[in-house]
């Protein structure tokens, strides 16, 4: 009976060892895997975007979409006289879908659920949870300079 | 009759769950099948360890070759990009592409050893034929994995490799031409030649690979490991069970090839090269990778369509062999074969050094930037990394001795 005792333990002994070397080998081998896979890295955002007048100079009651490194901006030239440039970042706040400006409604509409928003960015209906993002925008020797947040707009030359 | 031990927490967790199982699929059949399949110890018993190693290694590429599918684009455009943001910005993109790059060279020398050991022992002979004809089509589509694989990076190797690979099929008389527009996807290398390349490497033949395996791996299940051609019988020490004990060995040599591989990856992390030019001429010295490199001479020194002839013929040859074997079918010594044997490797192994020692193309080596590649951080983790390996590698040896010491306790006592 002892001699069969022992061939118990021991095996119990050595498939341990083996469990332990290959959990050590698992957890060394899963980080890096999930790091590779998941691919983690932030791709930094331009700090400001500088705009010729061609290219922000809009007639009233119109929209125009362009770029900010990856992320679609819709630059408005407000209906109402006297009001400044706004620039939003056109992503629904509900599942990230881009926003287009309706004209005839002066509104920011989203075709996935049906939300839109007022040409300040506020929540008019649908299921967006949050208004439209606004970029901080300063005028410097003519150009225009936008930014996503207020301290970057000083770094424009 | 054994007195019941106390805790037999894991033995009892196990045999619930085979009980289980049984309950609901019977796999009494299968385990019958799966126990049949027994190696020999004889002083060649390393021989049956490399057709294993072989398959290891390609697991191990279809696994790179998947984590390298989630970065690289198939297109002429962006091919050289997408490697060079693997190599550079992709956390540890640079190990998994050196680990691909690294391990299709050795799977095709561990192939190729394997295929030299087989011709040795006469293992191709009756009734293994189709074993042996199933391996060297295997043999021949790993050729082809490698061949597909070179061009993916889309670099000025990748691209005078294909141009003069594709270019061979020419030789052959009326449907020459056919074969070199099937295999560039028109009359030119170009964007159509990565896209079927890239479909071959991915898809077409990884299915092919895995039907011929099957049937391969089935029939040596069912037929068992033969002895090597003249050894009795008699001389074989013990029949050791394939499943647990000589797969704890295989497991073992996986392990060791794993490791080598791993750090071959991070000593010798593959180059980017320039890309692809299709204005600039072919650089001086181009040569392709080493098992290409006797076709490569030959042809470069015999008329193109001799060239080709040759290799078809020889193809041809090792795929009959079996068949051409008459004296090995019979198990008498082939004396013949063993002179013809020789005089291919030494044809092969000559024109393979005469290659090889020609002076290749002359490029600055490159520094590889990447922000997760530290050579000192790596020769700490690399060390650490061979430690769990040793440690894994000991326990496997000795659990293999344990299952053969309880096997052979059994045996004696003839229960």
């Amino acid at each position: 009976m002892k001699i069969e005792e022992s061939y118990l333990a021991r095996r119990r002994f050595l498939c341990g060892m083996l469990g332990g070397g290959a959990a050590a080998m698992g957890a060394g081998l899963f980080a890096p895997l999930v790091e590779y896979t998941g691919n983690f890295r932030k791709a930094p955002l331009p700090d400001f975007l500088a705009l010729e007048k061609p290219e922000y100079e809009l007639p009233a009651g119109k929209a125009k979409m362009l770029l900010y490194g990856p992320v679609p901006v819709l630059l408005l030239q407000p209906a109402e006289a006297g009001q400044p440039l706004r620039a939003f970042v056109a992503t629904c706040t509900h599942l990230s879908c881009t926003v287009t400006y309706q004209e005839e409604a002066n509104r920011f509409y989203c075709a996935c659920h049906d939300g839109s928003y007022d040409s300040e960015g506020r929540v008019l209906s649908g299921p967006p949870p949050r208004p439209l993002p606004q970029l901080f925008s300063k005028f410097k020797h003519g150009k225009l300079i936008l930014a996503m947040e207020k301290e970057n707009l000083e770094k424009a030359p | 009759m054994k007195r019941r031990l106390d805790g037999l927490r894991w033995e009892s967790l196990r045999a619930r769950l085979g009980g289980w199982l049984r309950e609901r699929i019977d796999w009494q059949p299968l385990t019958a099948l799966l126990a049949k399949k027994t190696v020999p110890v004889h002083r060649y018993s390393w021989t049956y360890l490399l057709g294993g190693a072989a398959m290891f290694l390609f697991l191990l590429q279809a696994t790179t070759g998947c984590l390298l599918m989630l970065y690289y684009q198939p297109a002429e455009t962006t091919a050289y990009e997408s490697v060079r943001d693997i190599m550079t910005q992709v956390p540890y993109g640079w190990l998994i592409r050196s680990m691909h790059a690294w391990g299709a060279n050795l799977f095709i020398a561990t192939a190729g050893l394997h295929f030299v050991t087989v011709l040795w022992t006469r293992a191709y002979r009756k009734p293994r034929e189709l074993t042996w004809v199933s391996g060297m089509f295997m043999l021949f589509v790993a050729l082809a994995f490698g061949f597909s694989g070179y061009l993916l990076p889309w670099n000025e190797l990748s691209y005078y490799a294909t141009l003069v690979g594709t270019k061979v099929p020419d030789a052959v008389p009326g449907i020459g031409g056919f074969f070199v527009h099937f295999l560039r996807g028109g009359e030119q290398v170009g964007g159509a030649t990565l896209t079927r390349f890239y479909a071959a490497h991915v898809a077409v033949l990884p299915f092919v690979l895995a039907t011929l395996l099957a049937v391969h791996l089935l029939l040596i299940q069912v037929q068992g490991l033969s002895l090597p051609l003249g050894m009795p019988p008699a001389v074989a020490r013990d029949h050791r069970p394939f499943f647990s004990e000589f797969l704890l060995v295989d497991g073992c040599l996986w392990l060791l090839l794993f490791g080598v591989l791993a750090t071959l990856s991070v000593l010798f992390p593959t180059e980017m090269g320039d890309k692809a030019d299709l204005l600039k001429p072919a650089p001086e010295g181009i040569k392709p990778e080493w098992y290409f490199l006797f076709m490569f001479k030959t042809l470069k020194l015999v008329p193109e369509a001799l060239g080709v002839a040759l290799f078809a013929l020889l193809a041809l040859f090792f795929l009959g062999l079996p068949f051409l074997d008459r004296n090995a079918m019979r198990e008498r010594p082939s004396r013949a074969f063993t002179a013809v044997f020789l005089l291919v490797f030494l044809y092969a192994a000559t024109f393979e050094i005469l290659a090889w020692a020609a002076p290749g193309i002359r490029r600055p080596p490159e520094a590889l930037a990447a922000e997760t590649y530290g050579l000192a951080r790596s020769f700490v983790t690399l060390l650490l990394f061979w430690a769990v390996i040793g440690f894994l590698a000991f326990y496997l040896r000795r659990l293999a001795r344990e299952n053969a010491r309880i096997r052979n306790l059994y045996r004696k006592d003839g229960r």
